[in-house]
């Protein structure tokens, strides 16, 4: 089982490291985008400050969301979606290979730009050090549920915003916690309560996500 | 080893696909289903293949019912649908390798070339697959069949995209595979494929 | 045992029989609706006292309170209707889910509109994100994009199963929802009291609003009964009893 895991993971690397537009891209867009808030606030720099774990965190959720999107059309496209349905290993434990790769790629990079985006948005290198601690324990979570809400959407043409539409209500719980785990230490409050909760809402993605993502693409290909 | 199909109907929406339908594959024997476009032969092998769930009928292999076991079944199988299902940024050796490793495969590498040098791959074998023309990305699917040298092959419309020589290499690979005692149950809409005792389903 | 126990249960399993029981229960539940109703829009409109807190205004609970409980209760009865679709496979439990979305979505805009409406006298603005309304919000996206995806999936067969595993994941997500804004707030405000908190309520404003309650229950029963037989024919049409059935009714 773990070297069909790490067979996946390798493979599914090697393509997107031969695409980079796919994932790369987005990340300048990231920055574009904060960047617009920063020059839309910048100049009250007490807006900004108070703005800036909801802008990150809200950007994030959405970058997310359509680089998942797209990586995962990309495969739906060529048919080798199939190849995981028809495998005798668990259709769950392939899609959390996948799960994997697509955290790896779309989340990381952002995770590891942090300190740029805290400068950028004037926060404190105390905030920014929890931003960095949130986004690292939330993300799982939103890459799994990435990857369910692109199942769930892959037997419609060109679902694009309609995914948003789905997936955007799961994730207020995760962007609520994320960004008070900002603002909270931002006021030197603890945040270990968030934090566990958020591992937790992680942990209960990881158990669970790879399974509904699972029927939702057996459901999908019923076509 | 035997695949028993019994009573097969489906529908699709509104409409009836086929109905009743009933054949066995026994080791050493090709099935053909013939029937003209959308009139379900796709649908009908994604039934046998187990990716779809038929409304009735039941499809029984080595004696358990198909949906019960059917990781071991994907053990037993090999599916080419009309996709190839290649990525088109890996090169046909990645593609194989992978595809190999998740159909739980034990290949060396001595094979693979072998057999893409069987189909005359051997100059591709590096480039990106999307570099490749129609028909070589449907050789290199169909030497992934081959590889995994599993007894039963399910191909929809295989020889799509081939030119005539690498026709007649499909057609004696095929022929080697059931002498070895393997079972294909293949499509095509054309009159033109006549085999000698094959049995055919007509939708 | 529990087989013939169950056994009435299995039968209405088949779309003939449940077309019959819809076709039974539905004038049922008219009647019985339109009744409750009738009480509790008299006694809650006129006869009840007004409050002495929110004078006349308060009357509005009479139409929100019921419409956000149905909302609630809609969505989980699509999400077991879902689940029992996803496990047994049967189909009438994904027409069931079917039908309920979009009464469950119109609730559930009206909870938020007339929620809007109460508030602006009352506390002075339309909106604010407290725990029950922003958890109502996403209850209507949760609506929406059920019924979204429904009918977006061209397949009948995945957009059932597709759907079905949308509720159940929705389901899940509300609670965590309610809990983490209400959560966010208490931290942010102290312990403000809720928009809808039930206060202690005299029991001549209570039973009207229960009538109201029991009442849309019963009417929303009742549409649902005739929407089932609806997609029952039209789900059935080149059945046998269907066909007889509508030349029988000429």
């Amino acid at each position: 089982m773990l070297n069909v895991f790490y067979s996946c993971i390798k493979s599914d690397l090697k393509t997107l490291q031969r695409k980079r537009a796919d994932w790369v891209y987005p990340i300048v867009f990231f920055l574009v985008f904060i960047s617009l808030f920063g020059i839309g606030l910048g100049f009250d720099n007490q807006r900004l400050i108070a703005a800036s774990p909801a802008i990150i965190w809200i950007t994030f959720l959405f970058i997310t969301l359509s680089t998942i999107d797209n990586l995962f059309r990309r495969e739906q496209e060529e048919g080798t979606l199939s190849q995981l349905v028809l495998s005798p290993y668990p259709l769950w434990w392939l899609l959390l290979a996948k799960s994997v790769v697509f955290w790896l790629v779309a989340c990381l990079p952002l995770i590891l730009l942090t300190p740029v985006f805290g400068i950028i948005m004037q926060l404190s290198s105390q905030a920014t050090a929890a931003l960095f601690l949130s986004l690292l324990v939330g993300s799982p979570a939103l890459a799994l549920l990435g990857v369910v809400g692109a199942t769930l959407t892959s037997a419609m043409p060109r679902s694009g915003v309609f995914l948003a539409l789905l997936l955007l209500p799961l994730y207020v719980p995760i962007l609520i916690l994320g960004e008070s785990v900002v603002v909270e230490l931002q006021s030197a409050q603890s945040v270990h309560f968030q934090l566990a909760l958020l591992g937790a809402i992680s942990v209960f993605a990881l158990i669970g996500a790879p399974h509904a993502a699972a029927g939702a693409l057996r459901a999908a290909l019923d076509d | 080893m035997t695949l028993a199909i019994k009573n097969l109907s489906h529908t699709k929406g509104n409409k009836a696909l086929f109905r009743h339908i009933h054949f066995d594959i026994k080791p050493g024997q090709r099935v053909l289903v013939q029937g003209a476009n959308g009139a379900g032969k796709s649908t009908l092998l994604k039934i046998v293949a187990g990716l779809l769930s038929s409304d009735k009928g039941h499809i029984t292999y080595q004696g358990h019912p198909l949906h019960s076991e059917l990781a071991q079944y994907f053990n037993h199988m090999s599916y080419l649908g009309h996709q190839n299902s290649l990525k088109k940024s890996l090169t046909p050796l990645e593609n194989l390798k992978e595809q190999l490793c998740l159909a739980n495969s034990t290949v060396t590498d001595f094979q693979i070339n072998a057999v893409l040098e069987t189909l005359g791959l051997t100059t591709q074998k590096h480039q990106l697959c999307e570099t490749l023309s129609a028909g070589e990305c449907r050789k290199v699917a169909l030497a992934g069949v081959m590889l995994k040298n599993k007894p039963l092959w399910i191909l929809d419309e295989p020889f799509n995209s081939l030119d005539k020589d690498s026709y007649h290499k499909l057609q004696a690979i095929c022929q080697q595979h059931l002498g070895h005692g393997g079972m294909i149950l293949l499509s095509c809409h054309m009159g033109s494929h006549h085999y000698e005792g094959c049995h055919v389903v007509q939708l | 045992m529990i087989n013939t126990m169950l056994q009435p249960l299995i039968n209405l399993g088949t779309p003939r029989r449940f077309y019959q029981f819809c076709a039974f229960v539905q004038p049922w539940c008219f009647a019985l609706g339109l009744l409750a109703l009738a009480y509790g829009l008299i006694a809650g409109l006129f006869i009840a006292p007004a409050d002495y807190l929110q004078g006349e205004g308060f009357r509005i609970i009479y139409v929100q309170v019921p419409c956000a409980m149905l909302s609630m209760l809609l969505y989980v009865v699509l999400a077991i209707a879902s689940a029992i679709y996803l496990i047994w496979r049967i189909k009438i439990a994904d027409w069931v889910a079917y039908c309920v979305a979009p009464i469950g979505a119109l609730l559930t805009f009206c909870a938020l509109v007339t929620g809007a409406i109460w508030g602006k006298p009352m506390w002075g603005t339309w909106w604010i994100w407290d725990a029950r309304l922003t958890s109502e919000l996403i209850l209507l996206f949760l609506y929406i994009g059920y019924i979204g995806l429904y009918s977006a999936i061209t397949n009948p067969k995945s957009a059932a199963k597709i759907s079905a595993i949308f509720a159940l994941i929705g389901l899940i997500d509300i609670p965590i929802i309610h809990y983490s804004v209400y959560w966010w707030n208490t931290l942010h405000q102290g312990a403000t009291i809720s928009r809808f908190a039930k206060p202690a309520i005299a029991s001549s404003m209570l039973w009207p609003l229960i009538g109201m309650i029991v009442g849309m229950g019963l009417y929303i029963s009742a549409i649902m009964c005739l929407k089932l037989r609806t997609q029952i024919l039209s789900r059935e049409a080149n059945k046998r009893w269907v066909q007889l059935l509508i030349a029988k009714k000429g």
